[in-house]
């Protein structure tokens, strides 16, 4: 459930490595005369480049310009993903009826199920929830802090047979899928 | 390791943005409006770089640094990383539970600071194995091994983890030189 761009992240510096690994073998093997004996001792922009550049200058440098535009959208979409909260925001639940529909607000269910969870369950000390999705499918993004020494099993089935179930019931919703986050706690930590 | 990733991808990402801008604006204005170079010097790089050849020492320097950077960036992409929460076993489908790394390492260390004789200790936690370091005045450990093992596996049980990772404790007596039982 949540967003963070880590794996974003990680592909595209792998890829950026590669590329910077790749340019960097290239340009000492030429400088090396590993691909051909007279590169060595030829300027850095080839003569047969420049030609080729100057020959085909009516599609070459609309094609540069609009690869340059390709790259800087690219990353502004990467900035724009390190901006990004790690949680995404409530959703608004719109419940169809028969003569219309209801709007329900998402924040308003988010603190209803994180009060119904830190009220209900004695050992959970804290709590926070994201609700997102449809009527038709509804996802949970639950975060739980729990004490330590509570039984873990217990206070699990006791989210997802009874808060989660109190949940779907009232917000009239079928599936919904929910990922649950435990934290640790020391015991007594927080006054409820 | 994340954070490092963020910072790096933030600037790069701003870097290249700004850059790959700044190059589509300068192709528009030199090649359609036949104008002077606007922010990069590019007709100064054009005669550098039918003077420079590929055996220069600066260019052959230059690729190096390209390439070692590379190699850097790529060893740290590679490095494996805890991960952030570990998977509990499920038990309902449309319930996926995950505890977070960095509380269950602290419950760890408080339980084996509960054990009689730790006067300190830390967990550091991977996805296949947790380790236990417990630290203690005494000259001789004795069985303390045995009981911080207990304590710290009584925690990992009840939680019921979807891969039961593997403990190891170690203990250092603080009056002996990091001795281990």
């Amino acid at each position: 459930m949540r967003r963070d761009p880590d794996r974003l992240n990680r592909a595209v510096l792998i890829l950026l490595a590669v590329a910077a690994i790749a340019v960097g073998v290239w340009g000492v093997g030429r400088a090396a005369g590993w691909f051909d004996d007279r590169h060595p001792d030829q300027p850095l922009l080839l003569p047969s480049v420049a030609d080729y550049v100057a020959r085909n200058s009516h599609w070459f440098w609309p094609v540069a310009a609009a690869a340059s535009a390709v790259v800087c959208l690219l990353a502004l979409a990467w900035l724009r993903a390190q901006l990004r909260l790690p949680r995404p925001a409530n959703t608004d639940l719109v419940i169809p009826v028969t003569d219309g529909q209801i709007r329900v607000q998402g924040d308003a269910l988010a603190d209803a199920l994180r009060d119904d969870v830190t009220s209900s369950i004695d050992s959970v000390e804290r709590a926070s929830a994201r609700v997102t999705g449809y009527s038709s499918e509804l996802d949970i993004d639950l975060r739980v802090e729990v004490e330590e020494d509570a039984d873990l099993n217990d206070v699990r089935g006791r989210i997802e047979s009874e808060v989660l179930a109190r949940f779907s019931r009232a917000a009239c919703v079928t599936q919904v899928t929910t990922y649950l986050d435990l934290r640790l706690q020391p015991s007594g930590r927080h006054v409820k | 390791m994340r954070l490092v990733n963020r910072l790096l991808a933030t600037l790069l990402a701003v870097a290249l943005a700004v850059f790959s801008a700044i190059v589509a604006v300068e192709i528009i204005l030199g090649y359609y409006f036949g104008r002077d170079p606007w922010v990069l010097p590019w007709d100064r790089w054009y005669r550098r770089s039918r003077e420079l050849t590929w055996s220069d020492r600066s260019v052959v320097i230059t690729f190096v640094l390209v390439g070692v950077a590379g190699i850097l960036l790529l060893v740290l992409q590679l490095w494996r990383r805890p991960p952030r929460s570990l998977p509990l076993e499920a038990t309902n489908p449309a319930v996926h539970t995950e505890i977070n790394r960095h509380s269950l390492e602290q419950a760890l260390t408080r339980a084996a600071l509960t054990v009689d004789g730790v006067s300190g200790a830390h967990v550091r936690s991977r996805r296949s194995r947790v380790t236990v370091h417990a630290m203690t005045q005494r000259r001789q450990p004795g069985d303390l091994r045995d009981r911080v093992n207990t304590s710290a596996a009584g925690v990992l049980s009840s939680l019921r983890l979807q891969n039961q990772p593997r403990l190891a404790v170690d203990v250092h007596s603080r009056r002996t030189s990091r001795g281990e039982v």
